[in-house]
């Protein structure tokens, strides 16, 4: 009987200190990684601004000739371009599509080589060499040249510039989840799980990936800032999301070039908003390392 | 040694063979018809098809052809240096491309310098001031260098040129034998430009591998003993950490490639790069296929460099 409210209270304890313990543990994070910190609020408010772009910002697409390449006032908060089209709308709808483009390609090419690289160690031999041996090939290639070709080959637009950009993401995802899993699948526990009986994708899912889960998470975050660069390159280079779309790397080629004598503001905010998204994102990615791998803390 | 560069050679061969299967099946399989984009010219209104005329030009262009035999031939034409013609304007493309070469080499050549006298001395810096405030200034910035695209970078050099001293970059390529200095003024701002972004990622190679020396026991060894500081950093330390600049210098070649792609459209230089994204705007696969593969071939080859100046230089790395 003696025990009884002790159980009791212990569950008391932990449902009252589960808010204070994720302050905490923001607090702790934002004395400890200021600049990480810096980076998790320039995404939060990135996120913010996509989520909230039909309550804040009109339409992007919305032409309005007679107010083209206004400079930025009131009406129009950065300006508008040559077709009359509002520059904070179209920002602010491109956060939309730059957060889409980066975590969609990001969870493909990391998720896809993460899987790749657990089976490649569980398995070892000649799965593992055919497996390498086909990153080796990816990595042959530079990867925007490789991500520029997939997109000539399937032909511009926003799911096939996640394809492209998650395709050239596989092999960092997978060389890391791949060396942690080798040194994780000689361990005792996963022999233990063995030894008891479980099979292969029991061990792995259950023994083996918990391991990986720091590493990926690194190399997940680190790519992307990546991520997002290249949408906007390919973007630029007319091979990414299409005009009229407000893609960020978009607003920046074509037509647009003609006017920044005329209309400097046309050349400035789309590349400070990528500029600062993907800074804000390498930030917290350098953060999450120090983080979650104390080996590699400072450097 | 012998045995090492023998195994590495053959693995280089070996990638060589895997990438041209990959860039077969993404650029020549995966697109579609291309007889039928030949035919239209890129109209997509034409609604009357000459199924005769349409077959000639498959027959021309080797795609009616089966599919193994199409890779094959299309290998061996690589090989032979018989890069077929451009499917629109007819051209060879070996001989637009022996005319570009030198333009994207130059470029890659003055980067590398650029890149490696500015980021090899911050890197260290950074490392030997690790946590004090030169240290994190060096950082934002060396972070900056990565977060900000080198086409807004290029362009925003661009636009304050023209604004400011207007200045705009010459369209016709100046060979640097005929007049240097005009050749030098055409360069100077891309490479710069294509230094500065490349420059970033390899200061902070620098400084976690310079760390990573400074951590190990020998250091702290030479410090116990009595060593003055600048004697440690650079007769211990520095010979250790200067391996990794060698892997350094063979990323960049990486990223020169595909940053040629953009710094040369911006600034109008007619070199590869600018080459590669006209054929892919205009889908011309011919010159697509063979400048993919010659981009791979450069960074497999920088690759197998690197790894033998390795092998050459840590001995260890023979025994793998």
């Amino acid at each position: 009987m003696a025990a009884q409210p002790e159980a009791e209270q212990a569950v008391v304890y932990r449902q009252s200190s589960l808010m204070p313990r994720v302050l905490k543990g923001t607090r702790n994070f934002i004395v400890r990684k200021p600049l990480g910190a810096v980076g998790a609020a320039i995404i939060l408010l990135m996120t913010a601004l996509a989520v909230l772009a039909p309550v804040i910002a009109g339409d992007p697409l919305k032409l309005n000739i007679v107010d083209a390449l206004e400079s930025p006032s009131g009406k129009y908060l950065l300006g508008t371009d040559d077709f009359g089209r509002d520059l904070w709308s179209r920002i602010v709808n491109g956060a939309q599509i730059s957060l889409i483009v980066g975590f969609s390609a990001v969870a493909l090419g990391s998720g896809t080589g993460g899987v790749l690289g657990l089976i490649s160690a569980f398995y070892g031999g000649k799965v593992d060499i055919i497996v390498q041996r086909a990153m080796d090939t990816l990595m042959s290639i530079p990867t925007l040249i490789l991500a520029l070709a997939i997109m000539a080959s399937l032909g511009t637009g926003l799911m096939n510039v996640v394809l492209a950009i998650g395709i050239v993401q596989i092999p960092r995802a997978n060389r890391i989840v791949r060396s942690q899993a080798f040194a994780v699948k000689q361990s005792e526990f996963a022999l233990a799980a063995r030894s008891i009986g479980a099979g292969d994708v029991r061990i792995m899912a259950l023994h083996i990936f918990p391991q990986c889960v720091a590493p990926w998470l690194i190399i997940a975050t680190a790519g992307l800032g990546t991520a997002i660069i290249s949408e906007a390159s390919l973007s630029f280079l007319g091979l990414g999301v299409p005009p009229p779309e407000p893609s960020w790397g978009g607003m920046l080629s074509g037509r647009a070039r003609e006017f920044y004598s005329v209309a400097p503001w046309l050349a400035i905010w789309p590349g400070v908003a990528i500029s600062l998204a993907v800074y804000g994102f390498n930030l917290f990615g350098d953060a999450v390392r120090d983080v979650l791998d104390p080996r590699l803390r400072g450097t | 040694m012998q045995a090492y560069i023998l195994r590495r050679l053959l693995l280089a061969v070996l990638t060589v063979a895997m990438v041209s299967l990959l860039i077969f099946i993404i650029l020549r399989v995966a697109p579609g018809d291309v007889a039928m984009m030949v035919y239209t010219q890129g109209d997509d209104d034409i609604v009357a098809i000459d199924e005769d005329a349409l077959q000639r030009i498959r027959e021309n262009l080797g795609l009616a052809d089966p599919l193994h035999l199409q890779y094959l031939k299309w290998v061996g034409n690589m090989l032979t240096l018989d890069w077929g013609t451009s499917y629109f304007h007819g051209g060879s493309v070996w001989d637009d491309f022996k005319e570009k070469l030198p333009v994207t080499l130059q470029l890659a050549l003055m980067t590398i310098t650029i890149s490696v006298i500015v980021a090899i001395p911050i890197g260290i810096m950074m490392a030997l001031k690790q946590d004090t405030w030169i240290d994190y200034v060096l950082r934002i910035v060396s972070l900056g260098g990565i977060s900000v695209p080198s086409f807004w970078f290029a362009t925003l050099i661009l636009v304050a040129g023209l604004y400011w001293f207007n200045w705009s970059p010459r369209l016709e390529y100046i060979p640097p034998w005929e007049a240097p200095m005009d050749n030098i003024r055409m360069f100077v701002w891309p490479a710069i430009t294509l230094g500065w972004v490349t420059s970033a990622t390899k200061a902070r190679m620098m400084r976690s591998s310079m760390l990573e020396v400074l951590r190990q026991d020998y250091i702290r060894t030479a410090h116990a003993k009595g060593l003055r500081n600048m004697v440690v950093v650079y007769r211990h330390a520095m010979k250790n950490a200067m391996l990794p600049v060698v892997t350094i210098i063979g990323i960049s070649f990486a990223l020169i490639a595909g940053g040629s792609v953009i710094i040369e459209s911006i600034f109008s230089l007619p070199g590869l790069g600018r080459f590669l994204v006209e054929a892919m705007n205009s889908r011309d696969y011919n010159i697509v296929q063979a400048l993919v593969a010659f981009f791979s071939v450069w960074i497999i080859i920088a690759n197998l460099l690197v790894d033998l100046t390795y092998g050459f230089l840590d001995p260890r790395v023979r025994y793998d």
